[in-house]
């Protein structure tokens, strides 16, 4: 596991990497400035292109990066009282903490002094308050450049500081979960279980965790925790999704309390056949469609074709973190692997036999193929 | 109060009835009517997500995104911005009785035919919650609605909310009682020799396990001001300041350790602010009474703010701010908090409490049997 001091000189590397890169990038583009923005609502599949060029997860509702051309970077941060923390963290360029009131004003005040030509300004925004992006289109007298493409088409492609989290990421979901397995008893409920290895993964390191957590003899689908006190032959199902200096990566996991049923059995292995046959063909230049289809067909094949749709399963897989939301693997969305990519891959699903069940991991796309990141790729288990 | 939000911001995910049943929502629901018909509308939309739900969930309850539809004459409807893999489950934390998904359609497509599908709608339709659509969806909607006459009415749920109810104030109890509990496994926690770090995970476990949907923590972690926490850490800082802040059912609490003020000096401007509180009060001067204690400590308070209402969501206005003229009205509940720094020393404390005629009623902790 990456220790702190490692992490944070890979972090403070890649930040002047990705800076440099994106100064080129403006400078082939006409452009003076971006202008990277983050809402405090960290959230996985939603981009903080503001985190990633500072490497800030910040606090406060507004916070942006202006990335010139040409010179330092320069933040504004909300509220004031985040700038001892954003100094030390960024430590590059000046930092404005202000109210967030205040934040817009602040942000023409910045540009102003630099005497950016507010016309060739792009922004990245991700999911953007309303007032923000109008605020931001006032303020720069129109609709900015797209900066959301650049950041996203930098962010897609991991370099070695989001990969050193994503790892460490990962293996405290593996660690968590097997913990898990371990103190999972009949008489707990799902909040109860939920909340214990949501509490160890803090333990462990990372800084939040997204996680779905439910048990039901016959899952519907996994949502979050209730009072459910979990029963022998429940079938317990775990999303896990650590974060660990803003990337976020999930593991997805089945277990059954009591011996899992040989039809249990056989229809995870579908799941998990669907999930290699996925893997199989991932590398550069695949069609994410193509992999949807990869991992469908077996399914398919098996007459569980209806239940490769809505409402019986959501997606068969995406990105996360709080950089770029590339890829998806939903079909209709037209993206194509690339070597560098990082993602979750999951044929989690209703099956009408056994109810929902989770069958997911991270991979990361090499030159020859997809790796999985995970130590083991996830079975059926059973805890007795 | 600024704090980390975490990515899950809603963990436990029952309907309480005991605190919350049918009867409290019909009677919000017949409230809302009211001052709709006063204001002349013939519906009204409200629209809420993840990170901004303050407004929807006082209409339809908890865990929900999309928008509830509230006309003169119908039942309520919810239409659920989420996908259809979750319906079932969502339908199980509201009262609301139809729930239908946007589908692929979108939002702004579904509210549309489901206003067509009124049985009656005479008068414009007002539009609570925008802000908290995407620009893409927000230009849908204003399409989708366009042969209707529409107005922004965040003004109409902002002024019902701004006073609490009974079972408002019951759920912001419960929501104290469990950020007490939280602060108190810190403070165990510490004295058994963790780190500020170690023990502000085990205040949010405390916090979780009793049914919070979410939780906010701050501490002086390896730094004499207030951190989040960004992972493990093995400084023990004393004295150890804990400040958490809990929503339990939409309603928000915040609390600090009570040796996070050794000495009482936060504590004596938080009574200064107490004394100048009560209906008519002006926000701006409650303030000022916590300066005149504070003295050279007054700005690094003031920059983390002295407190605000608060409710469904944990900041809301009025914000006891110097300056701030908005005058405080009976029933709102405040937030007081006051975090002083003298030398390298940060001291902390804060209270809720009841704005009422001649003064406040200090709220205490409601612990229900399952949160003991």
């Amino acid at each position: 596991m990456g220790t702190l001091d490692h992490l944070q000189q890979l972090r403070e590397a890649a930040l002047e990497r990705r800076r440099d890169r994106l100064r080129a990038i403006l400078q082939e583009a006409g452009l003076e400035a971006l202008i990277a923005y983050g809402t405090g609502n960290h959230y996985l599949i939603g981009m903080n292109p503001a985190w990633y060029y500072s490497g800030l997860k910040q606090l406060g509702p507004h916070m942006a990066m202006i990335l010139p051309a040409e010179g330092e970077p320069f933040t504004v941060i909300t509220p004031q009282w985040e700038l001892a923390r954003a100094q030390e963290r960024i430590g590059v360029g000046a930092i404005v903490a202000c109210e967030p009131a205040d934040f817009l004003a602040e942000l023409g005040r910045a540009l102003d002094a630099r005497r950016i030509d507010r016309r060739r300004v792009a922004f990245a925004g991700g999911i953007p308050p309303r007032h923000i992006t109008e605020g931001v289109s006032q303020l720069l007298g129109g609709a900015p450049h797209d900066g959301d493409g650049i950041a996203s088409d930098m962010a897609r492609i991991r370099d070695d500081w989001s990969l050193a989290c994503t790892n460490k990421a990962i293996e405290i979901a593996e660690q968590s979960y097997d913990w898990m397995l371990e103190r999972a008893r009949p008489g707990m409920t799902e909040l109860e279980l939920g909340v214990e290895l949501d509490i160890q993964i803090r333990r462990l390191g990372a800084e939040d965790n997204f996680q779905l957590f439910s048990g039901a003899l016959h899952n519907r689908s996994v949502h979050r925790p209730t009072d459910r006190i979990l029963q022998k032959g429940d079938v317990i199902l775990a999303e896990i999704t650590p974060g660990v200096e803003g990337e976020f990566m999930q593991i997805c996991r089945t277990a059954v309390l009591g011996q899992a049923s040989e039809l249990q059995k056989e229809k995870f292995a579908l799941l998990d056949g669907a999930l290699k046959a996925g893997v199989a063909i991932a590398r550069p230049g695949t069609r994410v469609d193509d992999i949807v289809e990869a991992m469908n067909a077996p399914i398919n094949a098996a007459g569980y074709g209806q239940y490769t749709k809505p409402p019986y399963m959501r997606t068969r897989g995406h990105s996360m973190s709080l950089g770029s939301m590339d890829p998806e693997i939903a079909l209709g969305k037209g993206q194509v692997l690339m070597e560098g990519m990082a993602f979750v891959m999951h044929p989690n699903q209703y099956i009408p036999d056994t109810g929902y069940m989770l069958c997911g991991e991270p991979v990361f796309v090499e030159a020859d193929g997809a790796r999985p990141m995970t130590r083991r790729y996830g079975t059926l288990d059973s805890i007795v | 109060m600024y704090s980390m939000g975490p990515i899950t911001r809603r963990g436990y995910a029952v309907w309480d009835r005991g605190i919350f049943p049918i009867d409290e929502f019909t009677e919000r629901y017949a409230h809302v009517r009211s001052r709709m018909a006063a204001e002349g509308l013939g519906a009204i939309i409200v629209f809420g997500n993840m990170f901004d739900d303050a407004d929807l969930a006082y209409l339809a309850g908890g865990h929900l995104d999309g928008a509830v539809i509230v006309s003169a004459q119908d039942e309520p409807r919810f239409i659920s911005a989420g996908g259809s893999r979750e319906l079932y489950f969502h339908k199980t934390l509201t009262w609301i009785e139809r729930v239908d998904i946007a589908g692929p359609a979108g939002l702004a497509a579904a509210l549309a035919k489901a206003l067509q599908e009124l049985s009656a709608l005479d008068g414009p339709i007002g539009i609570v919650g925008r802000q908290s659509l995407s620009p893409k969806v927000n230009a849908q909607m204003s399409e989708a609605l366009s042969q209707w006459s529409v107005h922004d009415a965040d003004h109409l749920l902002a002024d019902i909310r701004a006073c609490a109810r009974e079972r408002e104030t019951l759920a912001v109890r419960v929501a104290l009682a469990i950020a007490t509990s939280a602060v108190e496994a810190g403070e165990t926690a510490f004295a058994a020799g963790a780190s500020n770090a170690e023990a502000l995970v085990e205040a949010e476990r405390a916090a979780r396990l009793r049914r919070a949907w979410d939780v906010r923590l701050l501490s002086n972690i390896d730094r004499p001001d207030l951190r989040p926490y960004e992972g493990a850490s093995a400084t023990r800082l004393s004295p150890f300041v804990l400040w958490v802040g809990v929503r339990y059912q939409g309603y928000w609490a915040e609390t600090v350790n009570a040796h996070a003020d050794p000495d009482g000096f936060a504590n004596r401007a938080l009574s200064a602010m107490e004394s100048a509180t009560g209906t008519g009060a002006v926000a701006g001067q409650v303030a000022e009474a916590a300066t005149r204690v504070l003295d050279d400590a007054s700005a690094y308070a003031l920059s983390y703010g002295l407190g605000s209402a608060i409710g469904q969501t944990p900041a809301e206005g009025p914000v006891l701010r110097l300056g701030n003229r908005e005058t405080l009205r009976a029933g709102q509940l405040l937030t007081l908090r006051v975090a002083a720094r003298r030398g390298d020393t940060l001291a902390m404390a804060a209270r809720t409490v009841r704005v009422q005629d001649g003064g406040c009623e200090r709220l205490e902790p409601f612990k229900p049997s399952w949160a003991v």
